[in-house]
């Protein structure tokens, strides 16, 4: 009996451990603005608030940060200016192709975080201009 | 005692989560706003984008063109009642051109429904 139960708590063991280390996956849900409607969207938001365009480009091994033009020390000072924004203003994340996947996740998350509901990504398609923003 | 633990390693079993083939490649960036979605009336076609910018839908690998057609083809078989939604598991590392292209082809395509999936997980851009 004694070997079995040993096996049982290697087991128990091998569970507790890798449990801890799991990590649920989510969605960040998002629904595609097409032409005309996006066209809309920023004409009738242009009128209450101005919009927010933050850009991601890289410089050297790190990821520079502008908003509206002008450059942000870091992540922390653009999630500082974000906090001043109206939640239903338009926040533009222009990312250039190369930054990693990543950083805009954490943009976009940030956005989320502080209820900014019109988040919307620059997309160069066939049928015009596109973007998208959290499904509400 | 060994009833206890033979109930635990059941529980422990029962909760493992079983991926697609493929999605053990893609380490995804965390966003602690990223929520479970569960809607019976919406089909979801997972996207897999690698780090290499690799495209794999249910473990077969295709390219952009590829990708489209399957895209355009899924969007066509929907039915009214059960609207298209396109998951892009994007890999952290992966350039933004990458995932962007998805929902690129998603807008051509005529899907307005795509989310982004991420690990519910206080963001760890700085510490790598």
């Amino acid at each position: 009996m004694a070997p079995l139960i040993d096996c049982v708590f290697l087991l128990l063991t091998y569970f507790l451990f890798t449990i801890s280390l799991a990590t649920v996956e989510g969605l960040l849900t998002s629904k595609l603005a097409m032409g005309g409607e996006m066209e809309e969207k920023r004409f009738d938001l242009k009128l209450q608030e101005k919009e927010t365009i933050v850009r991601l480009v890289h410089a050297g091994e790190s990821v520079q940060y502008f908003i509206d033009d002008w450059p942000a020390a870091d992540f922390a000072a653009v999630a500082e200016h974000l906090k001043g924004i109206p939640e239903q203003s338009l926040v533009v994340i222009d990312a250039s192709a190369s930054i990693p996947y990543e950083h805009v996740i954490r943009l976009y998350n940030q956005c989320l975080r502080l209820s900014l509901a019109n988040v919307v990504f620059p997309l160069s398609s066939r049928s015009g201009t596109t973007g998208m923003a959290p499904r509400l | 005692m060994i009833d206890m633990a033979f109930l635990l390693i059941t529980f422990f079993i029962m909760s493992i989560r079983f991926g697609q083939a493929g999605e053990e490649t893609i380490e995804l960036p965390n966003a602690d706003q990223a929520r479970e979605v569960t809607d019976e009336r919406v089909e979801l076609v997972t996207v897999n984008v690698s780090g290499e910018g690799v495209y794999l839908v249910s473990g077969v690998q295709r390219s952009r063109a590829e990708l489209y057609r399957y895209i355009e083809a899924r969007k066509a078989e929907a039915s009214e009642h059960r609207k298209l939604e396109i998951v892009v598991r994007g890999d952290r590392s992966s350039r933004f051109e990458n995932v962007q292209a998805v929902m690129r082809m998603a807008a051509d395509a005529g899907v307005t429904d795509v989310s982004l999936a991420a690990l519910q997980a206080a963001d760890n851009v700085e510490q790598r």
